[in-house]
């Protein structure tokens, strides 16, 4: 009898401890986590790049980290609602971040540096969009 | 509207005829040519019924034809988007492109495919399905290639490539997904 007890019980908790285990093994999949997922993998492709960019690895281009930032900046507006002030900062950051990207081609320019990645335009074009982007959402939002 | 701004420019002598029937008895040879002007009215009334008739038969085969056409185009562009695809995706494999530019060719070939169904279809769920499903197989395939790497304690020629940007395709086909199915729900 106890022995049957013991088993009921030792069976019981396997089941117990091996559901829990599985339900902890399975990744959240709801539209919230993908969407946090979503962020976190746009920012670190944005940084990866960067730093591949840095270090001079002749694939990558400032076009991939316009491409990135731009991704990362759609991942994080997907979030807010739509008349959010946060929508002004997340654009805002974009736009910072391609200042500095023109910056960084304008000084490498300066010094002589013609490389194939900089596109002196293509940088001049990606402040504006990210200008434009942040004007036309502050006016919605007026 | 164009039908009515035509009328009364094609129908005046009909309009007049009617107008002067009913002012008063006319001779006969006023009547004669009323009638003569009937007749001719007539005439052009029947003649003009048939041109519009004509034309908007000939302006609807044509709107038929745009449409066939426009699916046409629209079958060939799915065609031309999973050839690309299927194209360059060996070439991926084989290590000479980039998993950025694979996205895209698949991406394209979804949205295409998505552009020839209608909001409601079935058929849209299958087309994310299948990019989320190519994506998840290039991240797997990166992933070996890269465990197996490790493990031999090789050189990786996978150093340029982002695992983030192949979680950030693979994320966003799910989410493509879920919003697809949520509207079908």
């Amino acid at each position: 009898m106890r022995y049957a007890f013991m088993t009921a019980l030792y069976l019981a908790l396997a089941i117990l401890t091996g559901g829990a285990s599985v339900a902890a093994a399975e990744p959240d999949e709801s539209v919230e986590s993908l969407e946090q997922q979503r962020i976190a993998a746009a920012q670190e492709a944005y940084e990866q790049n960067k730093a591949m960019v840095a270090a001079g690895i002749s694939t990558k281009s400032e076009e991939d980290l316009y491409v990135w930032s731009r991704r990362w900046m759609e991942a994080e507006l997907a979030t807010t609602d739509a008349n959010s002030p946060q929508r002004i900062a997340t654009i805002e950051k974009h736009l910072k971040r391609m200042q500095v990207l023109e910056e960084r081609g304008k000084s490498l320019h300066r010094t002589g540096y013609d490389g194939p990645t900089i596109c002196l335009p293509a940088l001049g074009y990606y402040v504006m969009e990210a200008e434009l982007l942040l004007r036309e959402e502050k006016e919605r939002q007026e | 509207m164009a039908l009515a701004e035509a009328l009364p420019a094609v129908f005046p002598l009909h309009i007049g005829y009617t107008q002067r029937r009913w002012s008063g008895p006319l001779s006969r040879s006023a009547g004669y040519v009323s009638d003569r002007y009937e007749g001719k009215a007539m005439k052009r009334f029947l003649f003009f019924l048939l041109l519009v008739l004509c034309i908007g038969r000939v302006d609807l085969s044509a709107a038929g034809e745009v449409a066939e056409e426009d699916e046409e185009r629209a079958a060939e562009k799915v065609a031309l988007a999973r050839e690309a695809y299927e194209q360059r995706e060996p070439a991926f494999q084989a290590g000479t492109e980039t998993a950025e530019f694979i996205y895209r060719l698949s991406r394209r070939w979804m949205e295409a495919e998505l552009a020839t169904l209608s909001e409601d279809s079935t058929e849209r769920i299958q087309a994310i399905q299948q990019h989320l499903d190519r994506m998840t197989k290039m991240e797997n395939r990166v992933q070996k290639i890269e465990a197996f790497r490790k493990e031999s304690k090789m050189n990786s020629f996978t150093e340029e490539i982002s695992f983030s940007a192949l979680r950030y395709y693979v994320v966003e086909g799910k989410l493509l997904l879920k919003k697809a199915q949520s509207l079908r729900d």
